[in-house]
This record gives structure tokens, C-alpha cells and sequence, in this order.
């Protein structure tokens, strides 16, 4: 039974060599026992026939010894069975049944029979036993005894043995011969389909076919799983297909939302560019200067949720760069503290408080991303906290736990996490909301914004930035109106800050341009071209706008070789223009004379900023344009101009 | 038949063993009259019926007896009659005559020749010449002097002497076998 469990498992080309081996062995042990128990049969009646013959030569021979009692002549007759090897022992018993003469001579008596039995043979084990008579005419002289050996009969045995172990190995070896052809006509086909099926699984490719080699079982399955893969490729195909579809349609989708996205915020930038030149008017009346600012605040809104559309769907798109350097978070919290917290506290009567504590600040970060984290942060502070309630920063180191694996991309990593808490006193969260609220367009995200506006995208912002930084961001609010603290959890880094980072805009101080600049606008969106010569010839610089690279390559009229002087000292040009891109622009005009260019784009990606520079300009400037950045720039290219330009100079 | 026969061979059995035992030197029975190797001799003479072939002409019918004559002085006793009673050699019956004159030997098979008669065996076997009769003796020279057969003792064992000569003019056949436990003289 075991046997039969075990040949289960074996694979068909083995069970066939196994039942092939089984039924010829079986064969052969059957025909060998068969011939065996003939053979044994025959030997036996002959052996009686042999020795009664015998026994009647050799009785017949020794009558007249018996009769003349020659004693000799009885023993010399019996020597003559020496050419019989069958015979063991031999007498010759008189009348009276004494032994007269013995064979072999010296044979001891005791191995003898004392009387002669009755006549006739018999067989045991090992040995042929009879008694005959010896008679002369018809008068009873004696009796013969003959015991023979049946070693004869078990050499041949042997030889029957050996003779049938060459037939078994002969037939076995023909019984694997004929296997391995039944194999190629049974498992060959069998073997092929499942190399086929195993081809399938693993690589997926439903064009291969099992070959059929007959119309029998194998052949029908052959075809039916011929037919099955057909339907599987076909099915499979169709599936692939309508995958491809979807995700061009998806690609599509993005293109699109990131178009809508760049198109909803250009008009934006004059307006805000506006607003901001009219506040820092003097002469304006207090009323108009109220509702400039409400055209600020709302359209800042707009352009607030523009971006975070367009962060959620880099964010999705995996296309979200950092550009990292080494920063002193104590700049970056303070910047943003500037902008949102203690304006709008100020308003709200919320006290704005900060604890520093942290030694070691600094982190390698994203600049601008991990501003537009810590904003989130204090926006939502200020958005949720009710007027006299209050903002708490607090600013710590905290020894990471040894069992966190360090990311492997910084080596100057320290052991020593840095931890911004921001606490308020505010609305709260429920805590079954709390595991939500970094999922954008979750639910809980939304109905916490829902009377407050906003998307409620800048947590679920926040929270891939912070892990594309490899920190982390986490919320937790004792229950419903006992404020919420939200922590952001950042490795620190040693070194030094670069320093134009710590340079942090002063966003109420006036454009004073020590040297008047030429510069020439070219912005294919007529509103924003105005808005820049408005806010440029505020500033005092001579503006020339273009809306195209024809219009503006017309305009930079360059007086002819050797001294080959630019007609502006500045390009500000757009870089998605209707004839092309700005940069072929700025390539073109950098080649005729030195001239600084400032591109602007709706793009801000490390590529992006790359290959502006590559192109000729010097500066990158993503939209909505910060007025404030523009004038500062502005401002370096006219210093650089005061000063002598050895490299100009000699061209 | 068969009955007679057991018993006959139960009563030679018994003679064998007796005379075993004479040879050998001890006289248990205390016969002294005949000598004990007569016994044996006895049993040779109904022996020779059955190892020597008549002619035809011997026999009057199938059943006639084979006659076993002993001329001169019986030195057999009863042993002879003993041993031939009952006995039957190819359907012929044995017969003991004893023969004081040659004159009496007429349908006579096997002659044994006594040592009475010992001086005059060349008359004898003379006298038989040409007729089938198997003549016996065991006195010296008998063979020598035209006898057949002679019974003659060698360390305590009877050892048949064959005339072949005489035997084959009398158209007598002597068996292969018996020749081969006997001494012949050419």
C-alpha cells in the first residue's frame, strides 16, 4: 500500500518505467516458478525411473554373487555405481535381509537401513531412497537399496536461478528500453503541455501552443488547453489593452489638471502684483485701502488653492522635487511666523508664543517646501483658534530611538531628531477623525474645513512632504475643543546654513534701484505684461514690452560689432511664448551681447531651474511672482552693473 | 503359491544362518553327521538349476523336473532335500535322486559326484559324455580329470570351479553371471 502511496507522487515518465518493470518482473518470476516446479517435477520422475533402472542392472548383475555367496563380486558390481554421481549409497541385502554388499566400501553400517522396507521409492529433502528385489527366475535372492543425492537437482535449480536473474536484468533492461518509448509517446505530451503551462505562469505568454502528437486523450487535451490559453491571451490582451487605454486616459488627466492648474493661477499674478504696489500707496484713502486688502486676502486664497491642487497632483504623479539644503529651521519657522502667525493673531487677539529650547537646528530641507509645511501648520492654528485664544510654538531636540533605521542618503545625519509642536487652543478633533486627517479628500479632512473654506488639501500636503524629507508629521488633540497639536519631526544635520536663506525678505520695504535698468518684458498674457511695466517703471527702469520672441528679437536692437552694446540690460521673459520658449529667446540674445535675463515660469522643478540657466538665465522665478523676490533680483543686477565687468569689457 | 513360497524361504532363511554359524567353527546345534559346509554345497548344487540352461530336449514337458542326482555316498543328509523342497526353478520342480550305480543315472539334470566315487571319475564323465548332465564334485583334480564343476573349500568359503570344455559339448549354457563368481579352467 505504502508502494503504491509513494508511486503517487512520482512523475509519469518514472510510473510508466515502473509499471512496465513490474509486469515484466512479474512475468518472469511466474514463467521461472512455473518452469521451476516443472522442471523439479521431471527431474524427479526421472530420477526414479534412472534409479530403478538401476536398482534392476545392479540386481540382476549380483544374483550369482547372492546365490554363491561371493561376497567380492557383489562389492566390485557396486563399485561400478562410482560413475553415477546421483547415487550416495547403495547395499545389497540378502535373503534374511543382512547386508551383503555396501557402497560406497567403507560406508559405516549405522547410515544404512538395518532391514530392507518395503519396495519402492521415496523422496525427502535432501535425498532418493528405494529398495528393489533381486530375483532369479523367479526365485528371491536378495534385496537392493539406493539412495541418491538430490544436489543434482538443486545445482540445476541454480542454474534455473541464474538463467532467470539474466532473463529478469534482460527483461528489465528491455522493459526500459520499451518505457523510455512509451514515454516519448505518452509523457512526451503530457511533459510538453506542462513545460508549456509552467511558460505561461511564469512569463505570461499565452501566444505558445502545445503541440499535439495524436488524436488520442492527450491530443483532446492538448487541444482543449490550446484552446483555453487562446481565450486566456484574447481575454488577457483585451484586458492590457483597456489598461493601457486607462492610464493614457489618466495621463491625460494629469496633463490636463496641471494645465487647468498653471492657466486658473496666470491671471492671478497682475492682480496681485497690483494690489501690492497699490497698498504701499501713501496717497490712497483708508476705504479703498480696506477693500485693496480684501482683493488681496481673497485672491491670495485663490492662488493659495491652485497650488495646493497642483502640490496634490505632483504629489500624486510622483513628481514632487526637493532641492535640499542645509537651513537653520529657526529661519524658516520665523519667516513663516512672520507671514501668517503674528499678523493674524494680531488681528484675531490670539497670543502667538514661542519656546526654544532646540541646541541643534539644523536640518537639510527643502527650503520653500518646508515653509509651505510650517504655513499649513500656523494657518490652521490661526483658522481654528477663537479670538483670545492662544498659538503655542515650542522648538526641541529629542535623541531618536536607536531601533529607527537612519535614512541612507544623509551621512551627516546626527543621532538628534529636531521636533517643531504647534499647539492651539482651538476646535479640536474628534478622535475618530484624528487617523484621517492626513488623507486628502478624506471626510474628516473635509468636514473640519467645511465652515471654515479651503479644500483641507495642506495636511495631506504637508504629510508627503514631510516624508519625502524622511521626517514625519503627526497630530493629536486631547478630544472636541480642547485644541489640537500638530508635530513635525525632522533628523538634524551639522553644519552651517547657506546664508542666502537665512536672508529673509522684509516684505514692507520699498524697490530703491540704485541705477536705472533697460528691461524688456516679453509676456504673451497681455494683463500681467501691463502689470510688470506699471510696477517696473514705478521702480524707476525704462520697460519696452514684447508678446512674442519675433516682437521682442525686433526690439533688442544691437548696435553692429566690435562694441556690440545691448539695447536693455534685462530680459524678463515668460517661457511658455506662442512662437516658443522663452529660453530659445534668451539663447539668441545672449549670443548677440551681454545681457542679464530673469525667466519666469509657471514650473519650478529642479529640471525646470536647470535648464533655464543652461539657457543664459540668470535667474528662475516661478509663478505667482513675488514681487518682492523680482525687486531683489532686480536690485543685485543693477549693483552688479555699478561695478566694472571685466569679462564684458573685453569682449 | 505365494504362502509356500514364504514359508519355504523362511526355512531356507533359517538353514542359511545355521550354516553361517557352522562355518564359522561353532557347532550350536551339535549335528556332527554331515559335515556343516554340505549344508552350503546344498544350497550350491540347487543353486546351479538356476544359473545353467538345459536343452530343450532335457525336459519331457514344461513341467518335468529338474532331477539333482547324487551318485555314490550321500554326503548332503537332509540338507538337500531341505533346501530343493517346495522350490521351483522356471516351472520345473527339483527332484533328489540318489545313485548307487552309474548304470541308474538316466533323467538326471545335475550329478554330484561323491567322494566315493572319486576313483572313478574319468569313467564316468566318460560314460556321460555328449548327454546333458552337469556334473559336480569337489574332490581334487575333478575338474582336471573331465569333471564340470568343482566345489572346492579356501579359507572357510566354497569357491565354484568351472570345465567350460565339457560343459559345451554336453550343450549345456552356463550363465554370464555365474562364470563371473566362478574360477574357470579352459
Amino acid at each position: 500500500m505504502k508502494f503504491f502511496v509513494s508511486l503517487r507522487d512520482l512523475p509519469i515518465k518514472r510510473k510508466l518505467t515502473v509499471v512496465v518493470l513490474l509486469t515484466s518482473s512479474v512475468a518472469v518470476l511466474l514463467m521461472g516458478s512455473v518452469l521451476i516446479i516443472y522442471e523439479r517435477n521431471v527431474f524427479r520422475h526421472e530420477l526414479a525411473a534412472n534409479m530403478t533402472v538401476l536398482a534392476q542392472i545392479i540386481g540382476s548383475n549380483s544374483t550369482a554373487a547372492l546365490a554363491f555367496d561371493d561376497r567380492k563380486n557383489a562389492q566390485e558390481i557396486l563399485s561400478a555405481l562410482l560413475a553415477d554421481a546421483e547415487v550416495r549409497a547403495a547395499a545389497i541385502y540378502d535373503r534374511t535381509g543382512n547386508v551383503f554388499a555396501r557402497y560406497p566400501e567403507n560406508l559405516p553400517l549405522d547410515q544404512l537401513p538395518a532391514q530392507p522396507t518395503d519396495h519402492g521409492h521415496k523422496f525427502d529433502r535432501h535425498q532418493f531412497v528405494m529398495f528393489a528385489p533381486i530375483t532369479q527366475q523367479g526365485t528371491r535372492l536378495g534385496t537392493i537399496y539406493l539412495q541418491a543425492d538430490l544436489g543434482q537437482m538443486y545445482a540445476r535449480f541454480r542454474v534455473y536461478g541464474l538463467l532467470l536473474l539474466f532473463v529478469g536484468v534482460c527483461s528489465s533492461l528491455g522493459a526500459m528500453g520499451m518505457a523510455w518509448q512509451l514515454q516519448r509517446r505518452i509523457s512526451q505530451p503530457i511533459l510538453e503541455l506542462a513545460h508549456v503551462a509552467t511558460a505561461v505562469s511564469e512569463r505570461h505568454d499565452y501566444s505558445v501552443r502545445g503541440k499535439k502528437h495524436g488524436d488520442d486523450e492527450i491530443g483532446q487535451l492538448t487541444d482543449a488547453f490550446n484552446e483555453m490559453l487562446a481565450r486566456l491571451g484574447a481575454a488577457n490582451a483585451a484586458l492590457a489593452a483597456s489598461e493601457e487605454d486607462l492610464r493614457f486616459a489618466n495621463k491625460e488627466k494629469d496633463n490636463f489638471f496641471a494645465i487647468l492648474s498653471h492657466e486658473l493661477r496666470t491671471p492671478l499674478t497682475p492682480v496681485l502684483a497690483t494690489v501690492s504696489v497699490l497698498e504701499g500707496d501713501p496717497t490712497l484713502p483708508t476705504s479703498v485701502k480696506e477693500d485693496i486688502e480684501m482683493i488681496r486676502r481673497n485672491v491670495e486664497l485663490e492662488a493659495r488653492l491652485i497650488d495646493d491642487l497642483l502640490d496634490i497632483n505632483r504629489i500624486v504623479r510622483g513628481k514632487l522635487d526637493l532641492n535640499r539644503q542645509v537651513v537653520d529651521v529657526r529661519a524658516l519657522l520665523e519667516h513663516a511666523m512672520a507671514s501668517y502667525c503674528h499678523v493674524a493673531a494680531a488681528k484675531k487677539n490670539i497670543r502667538c508664543s514661542v519656546e526654544m529650547t532646540a541646541t541643534e537646528t539644523h536640518v537639510f530641507v527643502d527650503s520653500s517646501r518646508m515653509t509651505q509645511v510650517f504655513w499649513n501648520l500656523l494657518q490652521n492654528a490661526v483658522k481654528f483658534t477663537p479670538e483670545g485664544g492662544a498659538i503655542s510654538v515650542r522648538v526641541f531636540n529629542e535623541h531618536r530611538p536607536t531601533t529607527a533605521p537612519t535614512a541612507p542618503n544623509d551621512g551627516e545625519n546626527s543621532l538628534v531628531d529636531l521636533v517643531v509642536q504647534i499647539s492651539d487652543t482651538g476646535m479640536g478633533i474628534a478622535p475618530e477623525t484624528l487617523p484621517r486627517i492626513f488623507r486628502a479628500f478624506e471626510q474628516g479632512a473635509r468636514s473640519r474645513h467645511a465652515s471654515y473654506g479651503g479644500l483641507g488639501l495642506g495636511l495631506s500636503i504637508s504629510r508627503a512632504i514631510m516624508e519625502l524629507h524622511g521626517g514625519s508629521i503627526s497630530a493629536a488633540s486631547e478630544g472636541k475643543d480642547k485644541g489640537a497639536t500638530f508635530s513635525v519631526r525632522l533628523h538634524t544635520v551639522k553644519g552651517l546654513p547657506t546664508p542666502q536663506v537665512v536672508a529673509a525678505p522684509s516684505p514692507h520695504r520699498e524697490f530703491i534701484g540704485d541705477r536705472k535698468l533697460r528691461v524688456l518684458v516679453v509676456e504673451d498674457h497681455r494683463d500681467t505684461a501691463d502689470q510688470f511695466a506699471r510696477l517696473l517703471q514705478r521702480a524707476g527702469h525704462e520697460v519696452v514690452c514684447a508678446s512674442s520672441i519675433r516682437e521682442a528679437q525686433q526690439y533688442a536692437v544691437v548696435t553692429p560689432a566690435p562694441d556690440r552694446i545691448c539695447a536693455f540690460d534685462v530680459l524678463i521673459s515668460d517661457l511658455d511664448l506662442p512662437d516658443g520658449s522663452g529660453r530659445e529667446l534668451m539663447r539668441n540674445l545672449a549670443q548677440l551681447c551681454p545681457i542679464r535675463g530673469i525667466a519666469i515660469s509657471g514650473h519650478g522643478s529642479r529640471d525646470d531651474v536647470e535648464s533655464s540657466l543652461a539657457a543664459g538665465f540668470s535667474h528662475h522665478v516661478t509663478k505667482p511672482v513675488d514681487w518682492e523676490k523680482l525687486k531683489t533680483v532686480l536690485q543685485q543686477i543693477a549693483a552688479e552693473k555699478t561695478r566694472p565687468e571685466p569679462a564684458h569689457a573685453g569682449a | 503359491m505365494a504362502l509356500l513360497k514364504r514359508t519355504g524361504a523362511a526355512r531356507l532363511a533359517g538353514l542359511f544362518m545355521s550354516i553361517l554359524l557352522e562355518i564359522s567353527g561353532t557347532d550350536l546345534l551339535g549335528q556332527a553327521n554331515p559335515a556343516p559346509e554340505y549344508q552350503l554345497k546344498a544350497v550350491f548344487l540347487y543353486n546351479f538349476a538356476q544359473f545353467v540352461d538345459w536343452p530343450p530336449q532335457a525336459f519331457s514337458d514344461a513341467q518335468a523336473p529338474i532331477v539333482i542326482g547324487i551318485l555314490g555316498d550321500d554326503p548332503f543328509g537332509s540338507y538337500l532335500d531341505e533346501t530343493v523342497r517346495g522350490e521351483k526353478v522356471n516351472g520345473h520342480p527339483l527332484v533328489v535322486q540318489r545313485l548307487r550305480r552309474l548304470s541308474d543315472v538316466k533323467a538326471v539334470h545335475v550329478l554330484f559326484i561323491s567322494e566315493s566315487e572319486s576313483d572313478r571319475v574319468e569313467q564316468i564323465v566318460a560314460a556321460l559324455r555328449g548327454r546333458p548332465v552337469l556334473t559336480v564334485g569337489d574332490t581334487e583334480d575333478f575338474c582336471a580329470r573331465g569333471g564340470m564343476v568343482r566345489l572346492l573349500n579356501e579359507k572357510n568359503k566354497i569357491r565354484v570351479r568351472i570345465n567350460l570344455e565339457p560343459v559345451k559339448s554336453a550343450g549345456l549354457a552356463v550363465s554370464s553371471k555365474l562364470l563371473r563368481v566362478a574360477d574357470v579352467q579352459r
